[in-house]
């Protein structure tokens, strides 16, 4: 199921058209900074800070779109052709059915989230002229990490809502209003308590980025309230996705 | 409980409801190998049974078995013994033949080779040519019949269960399908074919369980089900118009008639409680007609399936 999904988004016209793009606007500016300045070494600032962050806003709004389109067909698709009966009729159980479709849906996350930035890292390396290659190495680790949070936050999330309905329209454009509505209410709250930055998506990926590469939260925030919500949108979506496929897959 | 010798398929008191609906009504049955019919009218639960099988539904209370395997409990066991082709479009459009059915076999924990292989066998098989490699949702009905009936094969498994596999087809492609349900019986598969139309059930099914209402109505042998009953004939009588009129009106005074065909000077009929043929004979010297034949009424599986859903 990883295999077919992932072979089936690589080939999508519109993910295609999205990852050029995303390059593009996202990884070709830092990169062609670093490789004509002269630096020692690949530094938390390059990945995170400065001018044009390699992870940035621009990273966290192109995953924001990828997901719509990775996502929104992953499990709706098979509730609208009634295909979901044909994989329950294998000896498949609902954990390996979801579990194979997000890891597709991952793999395909990473070609924009993961593996760019690797490469971006493994470069910024290669012509570094300090002789610091470990610390360089961890900042590249680091660098992954986030890349893997930011598949897995806008992920799950699609695909919930590519479970409840079978329109893949709905669902596209359901995981990204809903992180829009999120900014929304964030921002409409965020007078009366800071806290409320947390909720929007952005903001909550940004402030983990700062967590990936060392950083503390910023000391108006709450740091339980940040795991709270940070653990709720990646550990709830999927779950409901998982309570929604057994329910349909013993036809309830 | 362990499963009794030949017996692969074993339901007690199955009850399956649908909010206030039931589907499937205490349901206590017991089915063997070969090509077996599950016949009943729509809505009668065989398409709940048949899930019930593969453990798609709850049942609120009595069990089924497959091989002597609970499908709530061991559905993935359950499943690797089963091939399911279902009643309605549910194939994936976007994806052709041999990558659907290549898949199916891979998701039933066959290898990418293999499963590449034993696709195209099955769709050989199936009688699907160079179409395989063209998108689904170009497929008429027919051809997405076949790939129904391939996908459920493409793990090989030992008990097939086809829902309403004639679906939609034309005449020529019922014909093609029925004769390749035979061979698959004819591989010592066990094959429930679940279907409404009896034409279909009498011509390949050695077996039939009738439902209705979510109940077991009836089950056996066409054989049985179709053998007359005592006492049961069908007769063919010539005559001018007013000595078969005559006639007729003394039979239904003598014997229970099940069904007439007349014309302008014969008629069939089919009568009930004949004990002795010379009193017949007799009669019909009496009445200046001539009986032309007298044999055992044996009833169609459609006559059989009336009086058997009529009886309950």
């Amino acid at each position: 199921m990883f295999k077919s999904v992932f072979a089936e988004k690589i080939r999508s016209k519109a993910f295609l058209v999205l990852l050029i793009i995303g390059i593009i606007i996202v990884y070709a500016p830092p990169l062609i900074t670093s490789l004509f300045l002269p630096h020692e070494s690949l530094t938390s600032d390059a990945m995170i800070g400065g001018e044009n962050p390699v992870i940035g806003p621009g990273l966290v709004l192109f995953s924001m779109l990828i997901a719509a389109i990775v996502s929104s067909d992953l499990i709706s698709r098979d509730l609208s052709n009634s295909s979901f009966v044909l994989y329950f009729s294998r000896p498949i159980r609902p954990l390996d059915y979801l579990v194979g479709k997000m890891a597709g849906g991952f793999a395909i996350m990473s070609v924009f989230c993961v593996i760019p930035v690797i490469i971006y890292g493994t470069v910024v390396i290669g012509t570094q002229s300090g002789s610091e290659y470990l610390k360089s190495l961890e900042v590249l680790g680091r660098a992954a990490v986030a890349g893997i949070l930011t598949s897995i936050f806008f992920l799950g999330v699609g695909t919930m809502l590519s479970s409840v309905t079978k329109s893949r329209s709905y669902a596209g454009v359901g995981t990204f209003v809903s992180f829009f509505v999120l900014t929304l209410i964030s921002g409409m709250f965020q007078e009366i308590d800071l806290n409320w930055r947390l909720v929007n998506p952005i903001e909550l990926l940004q402030f983990s980025y700062g967590v990936i590469f060392g950083d503390a939260l910023p000391e108006e925030l709450s740091l339980d309230i940040y795991w709270a919500i940070l653990l709720s949108i990646l550990i709830i979506p999927p779950l409901f996705a998982y309570w929604r496929i057994q329910r349909k897959a013993i036809g309830k | 409980m362990e499963a009794s010798e030949g017996v692969e398929i074993r339901s007690r008191n199955l009850l399956v409801r649908y909010g206030p609906t039931i589907a499937l009504d205490k349901l206590s049955v017991e089915i063997s190998s070969g090509i077996v019919g599950l016949l009943g009218p729509n809505g009668a639960g065989k398409s709940t049974f048949i899930k019930s099988l593969l453990g798609l539904v709850d049942p609120k209370s009595g069990f089924v078995k497959v091989r002597g395997l609970d499908p709530r409990k061991d559905y993935v066991k359950v499943r690797d013994l089963i091939g399911y082709m279902p009643e309605h479009d549910c194939l994936i459009n976007e994806f052709n033949a041999v990558r659907l059915v290549s898949y199916m076999g891979q998701i039933s924990g066959v290898t990418s080779t293999s499963a590449i292989q034993r696709a195209h066998e099955v769709l050989d098989f199936v009688n699907l040519g160079e179409e395989r490699y063209r998108k689904i949702s170009s497929y008429s009905t027919g051809m997405k019949q076949r790939v129904k009936l391939a996908q459920a094969l493409a793990h090989d498994p030992p008990i097939l269960l086809l829902d309403e596999p004639t679906n939609g087809m034309d005449p020529a492609g019922r014909e093609d399908m029925l004769s390749l349900i035979s061979d698959i019986g004819r591989t010592g598969k066990m094959v429930l074919l679940s279907s409404h139309v009896l034409d279909e059930v009498q011509r390949i099914c050695g077996y039939v369980t009738i439902l209705h209402q979510g109940m077991l109505r009836g089950e056996g042998s066409i054989e049985d089900l179709t053998r007359g009953k005592e006492g049961r004939y069908r007769i063919e009588v010539r005559g001018k118009p007013n000595d078969l009129k005559a006639f007729r009106k003394e039979i239904k005074s003598r014997y229970e008639v099940i069904s007439t065909q007349a014309e302008v000077e014969n008629f069939e009929m089919v009568i009930d409680g004949l004990e002795n043929g010379t009193d017949l004979l007799k009669l019909a010297g009496s009445k200046k007609v001539q009986v032309r034949s007298i044999r055992r009424g044996r009833p169609g599986l459609e006559e059989a399936f009336l009086e058997t859903i009529g009886d309950s």
